[in-house]
């Protein structure tokens, strides 16, 4: 049916695209060395790279939805039968495709910043477009010579496409990898600017301003992707969590942690002209640490559930992320002279410090997530063996690192900037604690009762002393966790009462004028406490997956099962519920049959409360692949997640299993308040919005364009963050629209069973990383019945798992064990956030000792002669600036 | 975005998306094919051109964002200090401490602004004494630190003098054009005459320095 060449037309698009950026590329170094002329032609070079980006992508969309299967990409993710949308996201669906996306949204990026910065930071300008057309470069060379996404079957044409994943047939793959690959791609243009900044050696604040807006940006899209990814694995992959430590969650999880780390100290700059080589290297760090994530994603050196398949293109990867750290740490070494600080702390009890600490925890965890993701490499590399790093170990570990982050978190705010009297401190901290004591003597007494037990039961992974540590950690992390929690809620309560309090004195307002007007005059301060208290939400929310309780049966029509705190022995858990099996629906469509197991939610008397619709999807374009789609109620105090396993259509039986999931949905909304507090951060002040009123009048004057200023990139943005929400909403109405690649039967009885099955891994070949506590296929059956009859027999856990590992090899574990070189998995990590410790209180001691008279009383003297006459003068007019500021 | 999708529903249903795409491509291709002249046009022929601004607004740039800083750490504190984060002694210390610090920085942009002054006062006099009125001597006063009109502008004239109205025309017209010579871009302030921005570079348009002479030299009293 099509007619036009379209391969040819994508190819010489990508020709296209790389021409014009090594072009651009060009004319940005020329302005760059002093040829300013060639500034004008380096912006419009840059639209024209993102302009001919948008021919490959709409070229890719039209083969899509013309069915050109001489493509081998369109080919082999649509066929005749999806609907437009899914042609759509096909996109993304691969990795060829995904590459071509990727690089759109970078030149979404690219053509908005290039738009902002007209005539703004001239001398940074050719930089900032030479970096991102380096990277441009870089992603179209990787398209034309590893990953055509237009390269054709050399011999025939099949008839039809071998159509999308059913895994990736969701809404869910349509907003959640352009949110998170928003996220991660928007890194570049703060990087530009960084780069831009080393390379002019103007490494003041001026780098860090013009960077702010677009890292807030990429930051935000990043959480919520994030979010989003949660949300996708808790509805699609239907097992019931919604973070596993996939080595792809991991590739997006730590950019966010390092940007977070920036974020935080590129403050510390702004204001006090002080860590310019950390911010430096952070932002170096981060989008390092985007492109690390690809290439850990792309190039499937490391098995993953949902990773792209093993490609050559690592290798490219490879070259580029040595290329980007031998340019930073060249360009930072160069500039090291200029990057000194020209400013002291004046105690290492100040907001300044706790920034450091907020750095080291965040880093911390950074580099303990990129040893654990990684050790199976490094180990295979150093010593031959394969090894693998599951969830339970991963769980085990950050759990105390994640206390030490949140406990930061309630006691930063309340240290004041420069320097805190030990006095006011404790005062400020009274609230707060006696918050967080009181929701602790609340846990401690009335948990067992409530079905939250404070404590939960010792659990070693391993045998040795670490093990008895960690245990130790594991038993006190629910009571932990809720009362930190308390003290951070209270720590930001009392920001917004003590601000409130302040204007409502000064100002003669009303508590809400006053709430109001703290909040829109300090948008970057309150924005990120609300942000905070987004973060105290989730964690809340993550502590409910402590008191997970699940059940399984296999029903009649018309039969019930409950689940939850049903037996008068059962410690955890909430409420009791019954469900009853109804029947099973068939319904089908041109892409595929559906099978729902249709149950009622019944009261405590009997009554109906609702109905649960878990269901089978069998795709037409793959038979043998149903896939499991999850029913889930939500409430506030516990998500129901239905399963339906197995259904018999001749006998009608089916098998269900029902997880009760305390506290999930406050993870959402702890996303969603912190959507709102970075955009209340994001938002432009009132003077930032005449300014740039003013420049538009003028310019409408002038010339009649128009200009995109930050507030319209942050509006640009909100839009965009927006529809992805709504379209969150609507998906999270919604119940019954999911894909499982873990689902299955899989019978736990007890969590000691539990606990062992999550350390071992399935050995059946194909379900690459699945503990056999989530696996269900036969292997994995077998082996656990084998096991059980073991532990029956009075084996003990730690033995049965040696016994497998004899049997199979290390990386059938999913915990390294705690001896030998496994040891240094944790060891090095610890050992780096020890002398990282050591190091950061030896910094602030040596910044505070190195000049404790701050840099303006030296130069002062030379003035002083005519001090006195016109001191009162400058006296006056600091007010009256003062005063100004605290106007606008 | 509900009505979006449903367009794309119907385009869908209509099977032209296809052609939807096609003519985003085609749309596309002239863009690209459109830029790509301007680009060529701007490197070997008629470009506008940028400048960098000169070594003198590279420093008083950096006095300014150094004065903001410390503008608002000085609000920080106060702020601080009246919620109680900070005890007295501290709050004493370290407001004077900043303080000092604010005030070297002002001090400093005064004096950066000294030359620009004495120059315009020089040219307001002769241009007051062309036009047969007095000017009269002014005890010098810091000026702002910030480049704002309304606290830069010396008196010109006793207001019963017979040259006061055109006088007063004359710092009228000085206050128009000051405020329109404001870069459009950065919003700084620039001399009457200037035709670019000092600070980014930008062309000032040509309505902005093509005005009288003697006006533009009078609105110089302004500009820092």
């Amino acid at each position: 049916m099509p007619t036009l060449d379209i391969p040819l037309f994508g190819n010489i698009a990508l020709c296209l695209v790389m021409v014009s950026a090594a072009y651009t590329l060009a004319m940005a170094l020329g302005a760059g060395k002093g040829r300013l002329n060639l500034l004008a032609a380096a912006r419009s070079g840059a639209f024209a790279t993102c302009t001919f980006i948008a021919l490959a992508i709409s070229l890719l969309a039209y083969a899509f939805q013309s069915h050109d299967f001489r493509i081998i990409y369109v080919a082999r993710y649509s066929d005749r039968s999806m609907p437009w949308y899914y042609l759509f996201t096909s996109l993304w669906g691969g990795q060829d495709g995904s590459l071509l996306w990727w690089l759109f949204l970078l030149s979404g990026y690219t053509a908005a910043c290039v738009r902002w910065l007209r005539g703004k930071y001239v001398e940074l300008q050719p930089w900032i477009i030479a970096t991102l057309m380096g990277i441009m470069l870089f992603f179209s060379i990787v398209m034309l010579f590893a990953a055509n996404p237009f390269q054709t079957y050399i011999a025939t044409t099949p008839p039809d496409g071998e159509g999308l994943n059913p895994l990736l047939q969701n809404y869910w793959m349509v907003i959640h990898p352009p949110s998170l690959y928003m996220g991660f791609v928007g890194w570049s243009v703060p990087f530009a600017f960084v780069i831009a900044a080393l390379v002019t050696g103007r490494l003041d604040e001026e780098w860090i301003k013009g960077a702010r807006l677009w890292a807030m940006i990429a930051w935000t899209f990043l959480s919520v992707g994030l979010l989003l990814g949660c949300l996708w694995s808790y509805e699609e992959l239907g097992w019931g969590g919604y973070w596993a430590w996939d080595p792809v969650e991991n590739a997006s999880f730590m950019p966010w942690l390092v940007g977070t780390a920036y974020l935080h100290s590129a403050i510390v700059q702004e204001r006090y002209g002080m860590l310019k080589v950390w911010n430096v290297f952070l932002m170096c760090f981060t989008f390092f640490m985007t492109i690390f994530g690809t290439f850990l994603t792309r190039s499937g050196l490391i098995a993953s559930v949902h990773s792209f398949a093993r490609s050559d293109i690592g290798v490219y990867f490879v070259h580029f992320m040595f290329l980007i750290a031998f340019v930073c740490i060249a360009l930072v070494a160069w500039r090291f002279g200029r990057l000194k600080a020209k400013h002291r702390i004046e105690a290492l009890l100040s907001r300044e410090f706790m920034f450091l600490l907020n750095n080291w925890v965040l880093l911390g965890m950074m580099f303990f997530v990129l040893v654990t993701t990684t050790w199976p490499l490094i180990s295979d590399w150093i010593r031959g063996q394969e090894v693998t790093v599951g969830p339970g170990f991963y769980n085990e570990w950050m759990v105390p690192l994640g206390l030490i982050l949140l406990f930061l978190m309630g006691v930063g705010p309340l240290v004041s900037w420069r320097k805190a009297t030990g006095k006011n401190l404790r005062r400020a901290m009274m609230m707060p604690m006696a918050l967080g004591a009181v929701v602790f003597v609340i846990h401690l007494l009335a948990g067992n009762s409530m079905g939250y037990p404070p404590f939960r039961d010792a659990y070693e992974i391993y045998q040795t002393a670490t093990g008895g540590i960690l245990s130790y950690f594991h038993v006190v992390a629910p009571i932990t966790a809720t009362a930190l929690s308390a003290v951070v809620f209270g720590t930001i309560l009392q920001e917004f009462i003590r601000g409130a309090r302040v204007r409502m004195r000064s100002k003669k307002e009303s508590l809400l004028s006053a709430l109001y007007q703290l909040i829109s005059r300090a948008r970057r301060r309150y924005g990120g406490y609300i942000v905070h208290l987004g973060i105290v939400v989730m964690y809340f929310g993550f502590t409910g997956a402590v008191y997970d309780r699940d059940a399984e049966a296999a029903l009649r029509p018309g039969e019930t099962m409950q689940v939850g705190n049903c037996t008068d022995e059962s410690e955890v858990g909430g409420a009791c519920h019954t469900f009853r099996y109804d029947a099973p629906v068939t319904t089908n469509d041109p892409n595929k049959r559906a099978v729902y197991g249709r149950m009622t939610l019944l009261d405590e008397d009997g009554g109906e409360i609702g109905q649960v619709n878990p269901a089978k999807f069998i795709y037409r374009t793959h038979p043998d692949m149903p896939t499991t789609e999850v029913a889930i109620r939500s409430r506030a105090d516990e998500d129901l997640y239905v399963i339906l396993s197995t259904v018999d259509p001749q006998t009608q039986r089916a098998t269900f299993r029902i997880i009760v999931r305390p506290f999930v949905v406050w993870i959402w909304i702890g996303g969603l308040i912190l959507l709102l507090g970075s955009l209340i951060s994001m938002w432009p002040t009132a003077r930032q919005l005449a300014l740039n009123k003013r420049r538009k009048r003028n310019r409408g004057a002038d010339t009649g364009k128009k200009k995109k200023g930050p507030s319209k990139a942050a509006g640009v943005a909100i839009a965009l963050l927006a529809w992805l929400l709504s379209y969150g909403n609507v998906a999270e109405a919604q119940n019954d629209s999911t894909s499982s690649l873990h689902a299955g039967t899989v019978v736990i009885d007890d969590p000691g069973e539990r606990q062992l099955f999550g350390q071992l891994l399935c050995q059946c070949g194909s379900c690459a990383r699945l503990p056999l506590d989530s696996c269900s296929c036969s292997w994995a059956d077998e082996a656990r019945a084998e096991l059980r009859l073991q532990m029956e027999a009075g084996a003990q856990p730690l033995d049965l798992i040696a016994r497998f590992r004899a049997q199979h090899g290390a990386a059938a574990i999913s915990i390294p064990s705690d001896e030998g070189f496994d040891r240094l998995i944790w060891a090095v990590p610890i050992a780096v956030f020890a002398v990282a410790a050591f190091g950061v209180v030896l910094i602030g001691r040596r910044w505070r000792t190195a000049s404790p008279e701050s840099v303006s009383d030296g130069e002062d003297g030379e003035s002083s002669a005519d001090d006195d006459d016109s001191d009162d003068d400058y006296d006056d007019k600091l007010d009256a600036e003062l005063r100004r500021l605290e106007r606008d | 975005m509900r009505g979006l999708i449903r367009f794309f529903d119907a385009l869908g249903s209509a099977g032209l998306l296809p052609f939807f795409f096609a003519a985003a491509a085609t749309c596309a291709l002239f863009a690209a094919l459109f830029f790509l002249w301007r680009s060529l046009r701007a490197a070997f022929g008629a470009a506008d051109s940028f400048h960098l601004p000169s070594a003198e607004a590279e420093s008083r740039r950096i006095l300014e964002e150094r004065k903001t800083a410390l503008l608002s750490n000085l609000a920080d504190l106060e702020f601080e200090h009246a919620g109680d984060k900070i005890s007295d002694e501290d709050y004493e210390a370290l407001d004077k401490k900043l303080r000092a610090e604010a005030k070297r920085v002002l001090r400093l942009l005064d004096d950066d602004v000294k030359p620009y002054r004495a120059k315009a006062e020089k040219r307001l006099k002769n241009y007051l004494s062309e036009r047969g009125a007095p000017y009269r001597e002014q005890a010098e006063k810091p000026l702002a630190a910030d480049p704002s009109v309304e606290e830069a502008r010396p008196e010109a004239a006793e207001p019963d003098d017979e040259a006061s109205a055109e006088a007063d025309k004359a710092s009228d017209a000085a206050e128009k054009d000051a405020a329109e010579n404001v870069c459009k871009e950065c919003d700084t302030v620039n001399d009457a005459d200037a035709a670019f921005c000092k600070k980014c570079g930008t062309p000032m348009s040509e309505a902005d320095n093509t005005d009288d002479t003697d006006e533009v030299d009078s609105a110089e009293e302004d500009s820092p």
